[in-house]
């Protein structure tokens, strides 16, 4: 997926999920779900997080394409969502964000589920990639379709709820 | 129903300005 397909998804699913917040508290978590929802492609350099900070994002990217084993590897994976969760979870973060970090980077995993490529969802143990690719090609008119269908299915479970 | 969407208006208006903001201002390229 795109990155702003993400970032739509990933804002998305953290309203979905907590939304009865004061209204900078859900701007804030809606932010935060976007932002994490672009980390796991710092596997790959020309992503949009990859880019964010230039040159010093750039480099860290390498590394972490290095250490994933390349794009969708170990990023993408289980291991590293119980890695974002160790990191985020805890008393120093309050919870409405440290869970909009978590539900951010699920909503980026569950997008590129359905993508062409798959995702190494069990890496570093079982290398090869699990997908349902119904969303075709990354940034087609597939993926476009299916982002917006997200956002106005979470708007109507949102008022039906 | 009205009631419904009432309730849920605040995290309405702002899913509505968040997901306008990030696909609007957002770079189209990369993933």
């Amino acid at each position: 997926m795109m990155g702003r397909s993400h970032m739509v998804t990933g804002a998305t699913a953290v309203l979905l999920v907590e939304p009865h917040q004061p209204w900078p508290v859900l701007v804030a978590t809606a932010a935060l779900g976007a932002a994490a929802a672009l980390l796991p492609d710092l596997d790959i350099e020309s992503s949009t997080v990859s880019n964010s900070l230039g040159p010093v994002t750039r480099l860290i990217s390498r590394g972490v394409a290095l250490v994933c084993g390349g794009h969708r590897g170990g990023t993408h994976s289980l291991a590293a969502l119980a890695f974002v969760a160790f990191l985020v979870v805890g008393p120093k973060v309050p919870a409405p964000y440290a869970l909009a970090v978590v539900i951010g980077y699920v909503a980026h995993m569950i997008g590129d589920y359905f993508t062409g490529n798959g995702i190494s969802l069990l890496w570093p143990f079982v290398r090869r990639r699990f997908g349902l690719p119904i969303l075709g090609h990354t940034g087609g008119w597939r993926e476009h379709a299916a982002v917006g269908a997200v956002v106005a299915g979470a708007a109507w479970v949102a008022v039906a709820a | 129903m009205i009631a419904n969407v009432i309730s849920v208006l605040p995290v309405l208006i702002i899913g509505t300005i968040v997901v306008l903001v990030i696909w609007f201002c957002s770079t189209k390229d990369g993933p």
